[in-house]
């Protein structure tokens, strides 16, 4: 994945130094593979409750309540413990641009500043989980009846495990020695100096007047100053967005109620059932890719296609709008298909940069596509003005819209790179086989539709089930060693907690947002600068995608919305025609670096950098915008459906 | 001085309107010495995540409906009884009462925040797919209900079969045909449009989940005397305002629903439904929370098992 495999280690054996390292590493070890077995062990539990789930309420018609809540709780644990353990194997994403640039001295330093900034995280965290603690006690989980400090206590063990798992990555990078001794205690004077004069600053006549006077803009410049300094030292974007939104925060919080705030934040940020998606898609995904099933799909997309150049990517287009179509979430779709395809696009030399591109900008048309849970979001928060049917339908085209888009750039992509189509004339009996082969690939498609549509699960649930038949399938093809579930259950876990971790710490730089009322400011100074119509669409779109960069797409949904709206419908613009143009908006943000959900996910699934992806990914951006622009201006590509079918 | 207040409802419903009201008057009647500034949406968050940090003081004020509050104060849960108010004038009794203004309100005061009013919410109800004219017809029915074990219990009572489902799966799953219908306020069959798949909307009227405007201790002690005193009285009368704003936008929803989407307003006999909670009320009782809470409640009904 992103595991620089550094080893700047520059120990001699024998040393005193060296035993007390050795003793110390021994200890982090056996604590790193106690980790691996708890989380594995998690995700199992958790695939066995979702079918339970599933079972319970269809076949014996009476549901368990119990499990839903439980779940949640299972993969909040499971994505602390995990983004633990990935501290040890350096699989936190990060954007290495200025880092690969440095020197082998410098990049040590480095190393140990990164180091010292998540110990001082986890420091954080224990802190703030023991105070939330003790505060949350009498609060009890509304199904389960557990105290909330119970389920919180994974705060404080994480933190000790990230303190743990990071000794040992930097025994494992750079060892610890008098050299790094020396960096880190230079490194730790500087911080409690800047602590120092920060608490200085604090009580001064100066910060009282920006904090009173000027609190958007201070936070502002302070939550987006720390943010891009931190990433240009290569710090994982995870921690460099708590630490962002920590310092904003701190602006008006003071010192202990910030640590308990932002401790809570992170474990509630996690607290929703429709992350329970990732989880468990991300590991069918994976049991698909040993099993050889979804293999057999494509070799059919692209039997159907061969006449087109590249059309491996045509079919990752294709199966990731169907897919998205019916999982309603990019995350899914990026990862069940990409992780099938990426092996394939490998083997048959494809450059990978672009697949991952490609993978990534058609994994969100499936949140355009209905049935979709971001439009259900939207509808609520216009208090039903625009209705979720209309809404549906209005998705349809513009969705349709975003996958063209990709399609169109991978088909001149492919005829840049000089890629093959296959002029070979099959018999037809070669044609019937591979049709054969995938029908039981295929019977997994109406599964997972047909269960949706019919009722007997959600689309959330569909992931379980997923599971489930593709690791039957892959038994039956005897395709997959059951020996090697435990490590494709790891993998699973690992990958999600990366991403997991990565959206609790990025739930905790919104609320700092919000906090500071940031949105609130930009919706006025949008206000004050224009009554032209057709300038201000153009102005919410640009901030839109600006904040799609930094934001994820729920709480930039929720927060933006509420603003923008009313400007909208004083403007006279269809509330559903506004819903699709946010939402198509925001689904852009989820492939724009630093934070973009999807297109993490689809670097994790092919190995490929961030920094590598930008490029392949700019042409199908500009197309995508055109998109943008015309469904914004011209309302005859949201509103034909739902007038035509005559629901609004 | 700014103060926050959280909620998770639209800012433009009624309920978001009555505390822009709230927030504009105080803001008036203390010459901006008490500014309240509105997080609506949930924007910082769901009422479990604020909930928290209004006993911290980092968010001063909130929104909390009282089922959530059931999980950190249990006495509440008296209030989320189904069929403890049978009757609107029942429900307005006991609002007004010392036991839910001077006792509830204040228990909890040592969890760090004290309730200085509430938003009525009108009556829960149950909304179908399938025709229902008579208790019986409800038997059987899979309705989707919140993650709470008394509401559970309760539809599993009615005879129904409860499914708890995230609120924002519950229009897909009607029209899938996942769950029958659901339980809860049957505006929701106009405002999110569940009309277009349940088309009965049976009167059933279990329960009224009132949301309570929570405070953190510390903030009315900073406000002063008089302001935390005009804030107070305030809270009360957007309280009372807020009955006659919820039932008269309930019905405006409700005829929309039947006009537009041609659903059926049912009328049932709550008697047997009532009758039928009998085992939870006895439960109740005995729970040494809230049995002693409803006990007092029962006496001022003048109402007993
Ligand atoms: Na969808
Ligand atoms: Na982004």
């Amino acid at each position: 994945m992103m595991d620089k495999s550094i080893s700047l280690k520059k120990t001699k054996a024998g040393s005193t130094g060296s035993k007390i390292e050795a003793v110390v590493y021994k200890f982090c070890h056996w604590n790193e593979l106690l980790l691996s077995k708890i989380v594995t062990l998690i995700l199992a539990v958790m695939s066995i409750l979702i079918i339970y789930q599933v079972f319970t309420r269809y076949v014996l018609s009476d549901p368990s309540g119990l499990s839903q809540e439980l779940l949640i709780y299972l993969m909040i644990w499971l994505s602390f413990l995990g983004s633990a353990l990935c501290f040890s194997k350096g699989l936190h994403l990060s954007l290495p641009l200025v880092f690969d640039a440095l020197s082998e001295k410098h990049q040590s330093w480095v190393i140990v500043f990164n180091a010292m900034l998540s110990v001082i995280l986890s420091v954080i965290i224990i802190y703030g989980g023991i105070h939330a603690m003790e505060k949350n006690i009498a609060f009890t989980s509304p199904m389960m009846q557990v105290s909330m400090s119970v389920l919180q206590s994974i705060l404080v063990i994480s933190g000790f495990y990230i303190i743990l798992m990071q000794l040992k990555r930097l025994i494992d990078t750079v060892g610890i020695n008098r050299n790094t001794l020396t960096t880190a205690l230079v490194m730790a004077g500087i911080f409690f100096v800047m602590y120092l004069a920060w608490g200085i600053f604090q009580s001064s006549a100066l910060f009282e007047y920006l904090v009173d006077e000027y609190l958007e803009i201070t936070s502002t410049f302070l939550l987006f100053g720390v943010f891009f300094f931190l990433l240009a030292l290569n710090v994982p974007i995870s921690v460099g967005l708590a630490f962002s939104g920590l310092l904003a925060l701190s602006l008006q919080i003071e010192s202990q109620s910030l640590m308990i705030t932002a401790s809570e934040k992170l474990f509630s940020g996690l607290e929703s059932f429709g992350f329970l998606a990732l989880p468990f898609f991300i590991l069918a995904g994976n049991i698909m890719n040993q099993g050889g099933i979804a293999r057999r799909l494509i070799d059919l997309a692209m039997l159907l296609g061969r006449k087109v150049p590249g059309n491996l990517w045509q079919a990752n287009v294709l199966s990731n709008m169907l897919f998205g179509c019916l999982s309603g979430s990019g995350i899914a779709a990026s990862t069940a298909i990409g992780g099938i395809i990426s092996p394939m696009a490998r083997e048959k030399g494809y450059n990978m940069a672009v697949s991952t591109a490609i993978n990534a900008a058609s994994a969100p048309t499936g949140m355009m596509i209905p049935p979709t849970g971001i439009f259900i979001i939207y509808s609520m928060i216009t208090g039903g003005s625009a209705s979720i049917a209309a809404m549906f339908l209005a998705g349809y085209i513009p969705g349709m819209m975003m996958g063209l888009s990709v399609m169109i750039v991978a088909y001149f992509y492919a005829k840049k790179l000089n890629y093959k189509t296959d002029d070979t004339n099959y018999q037809l009996w070669e044609i019937g086989i591979t049709v054969w082969k995938t029908v039981p690939s295929l019977t997994m498609v109406f599964v997972i539709i047909g269960g949706i549509l019919s009722g007997v699960f959600t689309a959330i649930e569909a992931g379980g089930i997923a599971v489930l038949y593709s690791l039957i399938l892959s038994i039956a093809y005897k395709s997959l060693d059951i020996k090697k579930l435990p490590k494709i259950l790891f993998d699973s876990a690992l990958t999600s907690s990366v991403i997991l971790f990565l959206i609790a710490c990025s739930g905790l730089m919104s609320w700092s947002m919000t906090f500071a009322s940031i949105p609130d400011a930009i919706g006025e100074i949008l206000i004050g600068i224009t009554d032209n119509k057709l300038l201000l669409l153009l102005l919410m779109n640009l901030t839109l995608l600006v904040v799609g960069i930094f934001m994820d797409m729920a709480p930039a949904l929720l927060i933006f919305t509420p603003i923008f709206y009313p400007v909208a419908m004083a403007l006279g613009i269809d509330p559903v025609q506004f819903g699709v143009v946010i939402v198509y908006n925001l689904c852009m943000g989820l492939i724009t670096p630093p934070v973009g959900t999807v297109l993490f996910v689809s670097c994790s699934v092919t190995g490929e950098k961030i920094t590598s992806i930008v490029k392949p990914l700019i042409p199908i951006f500009i197309l995508q915008f055109i998109g943008l622009m015309l469904i914004t201006y011209f309302p005859f590509f949201t509103m034909y459906l739902p007038t035509l079918f005559g629901v609004n | 001085k700014t103060y926050k207040l959280a909620s998770n409802v639209p800012a433009d419903g009624p309920p978001g309107l009555l505390l822009q009201e709230f927030a504009q008057r105080v803001t008036d009647e203390t010459d901006k010495r008490v500014r309240i500034k509105i997080f609506a949406n949930g924007t910082l968050g769901g009422q479990a995540q604020y909930l928290q940090q209004v006993q911290s003081g980092v968010v001063e004020m909130g929104l909390i409906n009282s089922a959530m509050m059931e999980n950190i104060e249990p006495s509440f849960g008296v209030l989320n009884l189904p069929y403890i108010f049978r009757t609107f004038d029942e429900f307005k009794m006991v609002m007004d009462s010392d036991l839910v203004n001077k006792d509830l309100f204040k228990a909890t005061k040592p969890q760090g925040f004290e309730v200085i009013g509430f938003l009525d919410n009108g009556p829960r109800s149950i909304y179908s797919t399938k025709p229902v004219a008579s208790v019986e017809d409800l038997k059987g029915l899979k309705l989707r209900t919140m993650s709470s074990p008394t509401y559970i219990e309760m539809l599993n009572l009615m005879g129904t079969s409860p499914t708890p489902l995230d609120f924002t799966e519950i229009y897909s799953a009607m029209q899938q045909g996942m769950i029958d219908g659901g339980e809860g306020g049957l505006g929701a069959l106009w405002e999110l449009k569940f009309g277009e798949f349940a088309k009965y909307g049976v009167l059933t009227e279990q329960t009224r989940m009132v949301d309570l405007i929570i405070i953190n201790n510390r903030v009315l002690d900073k406000m002063g005397a008089e302001d935390a005193e005009t804030v107070r009285r305030l809270m009360k009368e957007v309280s009372e305002k807020s009955y006659a704003v919820i039932q008269t936008e309930a019905d405006k929803s409700m005829a929309l629903a039947q006009e537009k989407l041609g659903v059926k307003i049912v009328e049932i006999d709550k008697g047997p439904l009532i009758e039928s909670m009998r085992p939870i009320y006895e439960k109740t009782l005995k729970d040494p929370k809230k049995g002693p809470v409803l006990k007092e409640l029962l006496d001022l009904q003048k109402r007993s098992l």
